[in-house]
């Protein structure tokens, strides 16, 4: 199988993968709520129906009523739920289409697109940065087998991975933001009180904008490197045992040149798998960052938004979460299949 | 490898079982002393401390003189002034006639204050008055301390005088034709109904307890002033009773943990907290090693049918399945409560495991003795149930390990966001009031600490036991080698 129709296979499964979710998320939140109180989802019942309840509110004003009938067209509202919501959700979703905010009436997408810059600067960082720190300790970690600097960083890692991100970052804003100010005066970093706006102008908000990020990039790497160390260490320590390293050595190779050109690139595809299967975790900890921190990506609109009863936003929020992690999902498969041709042909499978 | 490297390596193995199997049992200790110890209703204020209370232990260390809940009940009365004629019980203090019009002043026995100020204090008095004539009087109750009595600058914003030492609860002035009157209350100083009385003497807004009564080495006391005059000619005796007098200093430093900012107790929460995360984790990890056993046993089995691929497509939709997102918005539609939370979490958590055991149930389906047995005839079920499930006991231990401490940081996690439910403390509520009721900007670092060092120590736990399971299936982890 070439490159290509293995990346083309992948993709139908991402897409399918995609789909499934969105069917499971309309069933979790429209039918089963509305079969919860009596309503039949194969007849139209708006008056049964969550979303339709929080929209029926603003009709009663008339300014809202060109609005309201705007998204009654969009979501079908009027229509059965089962076959004819559910399809035109999908069509929406796939179009990126989910209408108008309730709350500020303004096109979901839009909005959606102008945050998103944020939470990908948060999420990028925190899935790539801990896999580089984790890669280089637990490279430090095997050549001191056994001594000192091993038990520290296994040491260092298991805490690390015990304490989630949101604690690390609770920790971090209180040593660094809060206490400096108070006891000294300095501040270190800025307390999560006044979060940079979506509009920027100028090198100083960029400055700003990077001040109020790095706690929160010092919190996901410390909370997330532990897990790698501790994987990577792991992976080396089955590896660098084979018969092929002691070839290298006798060959004349340094250690550092024995991992670097020798054991690394066969663990690159298991680690790619574990990098993909870690995502989903890794997502839920940078939801919760930008929520503790008011970091104004999409998790804290949507924050905002189910706090609000914002129906638009709380789909277009999932929507775009399953596709991000979807996306992840194929970048990592298309590079594990480019880095192990075995993978292709379904010789290879990792499963961690 | 020496016999000795070998022990030692054993040796540091099994000290992370055993480190980690006695913080998981003293959790599990913990929640079920929580459980019998009648804690409930930790999430109201306690009235045994001020809110905001530093544990008392580091008080002890850091600052003595941090006041401690200081409770007195006032029965010795005696007579300091005015110009009436009087009659006092001698062995019963509380109890004063007044014989003719005029006025007295009884004071009560003091408390003796050695501490800081504290911030508040809940008082209750209780005096009866009765009479068998027709008088008009006047009582005014106050709480004075003498030590500090005088004028005092006093900073806030701007500077200016108030008039310390002494702070009224009561005043009346009545008319009665004969008959009874009691007046009581329980106030819980500062009170804002109060502080608008006591407008006149103050000139800013003060906190009556930190700012008049209280001062290190001092002692406060009830103040009663009583005058009374006839309305008709001729009125007789006027007896007071003066029931219980107490003052309630609510410390400022109490408990193991400290208290939150409704003044409850911190260690309450913290061990509720611990029950909460055992008994919800433990379940929901068992419901969901059960799912994923079944699922991953079945797609292992029938690996490359048409059966195990659908199952396989299940588990890998659903792992990819945002979990938290989903959670918050299920919670916008099924409202606030811990049995969606648990389910969702049960419904996203199970695939990890599944994918796992369906390599290891692929691995023991090719081994000869099912073989042998497929080759028998016998039934799949059959097959299913004594050849390969009992064969992934292990596998379910470590699943249970590993899940208990993603299942826990999922729900903390969703409960410290604010969607978890609000009637069950937990660990995760807890950070969150932290967080969102001021523990930074109070410098309340005990109220974030308890909850962080309950997760923290939890999942490590676990993780230090997930590890030793991880190299003894794996030897080439260990440290020492």
């Amino acid at each position: 199988m070439s490159l290509a129709k293995y990346a083309v296979t992948r993709a139908l499964t991402v897409v399918a993968t995609f789909i499934f979710s969105l069917i499971a998320f309309f069933f979790l939140t429209r039918v089963i709520p509305s079969i919860a109180i009596g309503g039949n989802p194969f007849i139209p019942s708006q008056s049964l129906d969550p979303l339709f309840r929080a929209v029926v509110k603003p009709l009663d004003d008339p300014g809202y009523s060109s609005w309201v009938s705007s998204l009654i067209t969009t979501y079908g509202l009027s229509r059965p739920l089962l076959p004819d919501q559910l399809l035109i959700f999908l069509k929406n979703s796939l179009t990126m289409d989910f209408g108008y905010s309730m709350l500020s009436m303004r096109s979901v997408s839009s909005e959606i697109l102008m945050r998103l810059p944020y939470t990908l600067a948060l999420y990028t960082f925190a899935v790539i940065v801990p896999i580089f720190v984790g890669y280089y300790l637990a490279i430090a970690a095997s050549k001191a087998r056994g001594r000192a600097l091993d038990l520290f960083l296994t040491l260092s890692s298991l805490s690390s991975f015990s304490v989630p991100i949101w604690v690390f970052i609770l920790i971090i804003y209180y040593l660094l933001a809060y206490l400096p100010k108070v006891s000294w005066g300095i501040q270190i970093f800025p307390l999560p009180v006044r979060a940079p706006t979506t509009n920027i102008e100028g090198i100083q908000d960029i400055r700003y904008w990077l001040w109020y990020l790095s706690p929160l990039y010092i919190a996901s790497t410390l909370s997330l490197y532990g897990t790698w160390t501790y994987f990577f260490r792991a992976v080396l320590a089955s590896e660098i045992s084979e018969d092929y390293t002691i070839t290298a050595r006798a060959k004349g190779l340094s250690e550092w040149d024995v991992i670097r050109s020798e054991v690394v690139p066969n663990i690159r595809p298991p680690v790619l798998t574990k990098i993909a299967y870690s995502v989903p975790a890794i997502f839920g900890g940078s939801i919760a960052l930008e929520i503790v921190s008011s970091w104004p990506g999409i998790a804290y609109y949507a924050y905002q938004a189910i706090q609000n009863n914002d129906y638009p936003v709380m789909n277009a929020f999932f929507v775009v979460s399953t596709l991000l992690v979807a996306v992840s999902l194929y970048i990592s498969d298309i590079a594990v299949a480019v880095l192990d041709p075995r993978v292709r042909y379904g010789i290879a499978r990792y499963t961690r | 490898m020496s016999h000795d490297r070998h022990r030692e390596r054993q040796g540091v193995r099994s000290l992370k079982l055993y480190i980690g199997l006695s913080t998981i049992l003293f959790y599990a200790l913990l929640g079920t002393y929580s459980m019998f110890a009648g804690y409930t209703g930790s999430l109201q204020a306690s009235w045994e401390a001020d809110a905001l209370a530093m544990p008392f232990w580091t008080a002890y260390m850091l600052d003595p003189l941090t006041p401690p809940t200081i409770e007195k009940r006032f029965s010795e009365w005696r007579v300091v002034g005015g110009n009436a004629s009087y009659s006092i019980d001698a062995w019963n203090t509380s109890y004063v006639i007044l014989r003719k019009p005029g006025s007295l002043v009884i004071v009560s026995d003091a408390l003796e204050y050695k501490y800081r100020p504290a911030r508040s204090m809940i008082i209750y008095y209780n005096i009866k008055v009765s009479t068998k004539d027709s008088v008009r009087y006047s009582i005014t109750v106050s709480i004075v301390n003498d030590d500090v009595s005088g004028k005092r600058i006093l900073y806030r914003g701007s500077q200016s005088y108030i008039e310390i030492g002494r702070y009224s609860i009561l005043r009346v002035e009545e008319t009665v034709y004969g008959g009874s009157r009691i007046y009581e209350a329980s106030i819980r100083l500062p009170y804002a109904y109060l502080n608008r009385i006591q407008e006149e003497y103050l000139p800013v807004e003060v906190n009556p307890v930190s700012d008049i009564l209280l001062s290190q080495e001092s002692r406060i006391r009830w103040n009663i002033n009583i005058s009374y005059s006839c309305v008709s000619s001729g009125c007789g005796d006027l007896e007071i009773l003066l029931g219980s007098f107490s003052i309630k200093i609510l410390g400022l430093a109490y408990g193991i943990m400290g208290t939150d900012h409704r003044g409850s107790d911190i260690w309450r929460q913290f061990i509720e907290g611990a029950r909460v995360a055992n008994l919800f984790g433990l379940s929901a990890a068992a419901i969901t090693v059960a799912i994923a056993i079944s699922i991953g046993s079945i797609a292992g089995f029938r690996a490359g049918r048409l059966s195990d691929q659908l199952l396989t497509f299940l588990t890998d939709s659903v792992f990819f399945l945002p979990a938290v997102p989903l959670i918050m918005i299920s919670t916008a539609v099924f409202g606030r409560s811990m049995p969606v939370l648990y389910g969702i979490i049960i419904l996203v958590s199970w695939p990890g495991l599944a994918r796992l055991t369906r390599s290891w149930a692929m691995a023991i389906r090719s081994e000869p003795y099912v073989e042998a047995s497929v080759a028998l005839g016998a039934n799949r079920l059959w097959i299913l149930r004594r050849h390969i499930i009992p064969r992934l006991a292990p596998l379910a231990g470590y699943g249970m390990v590993s899940l208990v401490p993603g299942v826990i940081s999922t729900e903390i996690l969703i409960q410290f966001i604010g969607f978890g439910d609000p009637n069950i403390p937990s660990w995760g509520r807890m950070l969150n009031e932290a967080f969102n009721e001021g523990a930074l900007i109070n410098g309340a670092w005990w109220w974030l600490f308890a909850p962080i060092a309950g997760i923290t120590s939890y999942m490590a736990g676990f993780a230090l036991v997930g590890m030793y399971i991880e190299e003894r299936v794996n030897p080439r982890l260990a440290i020492a080698r």
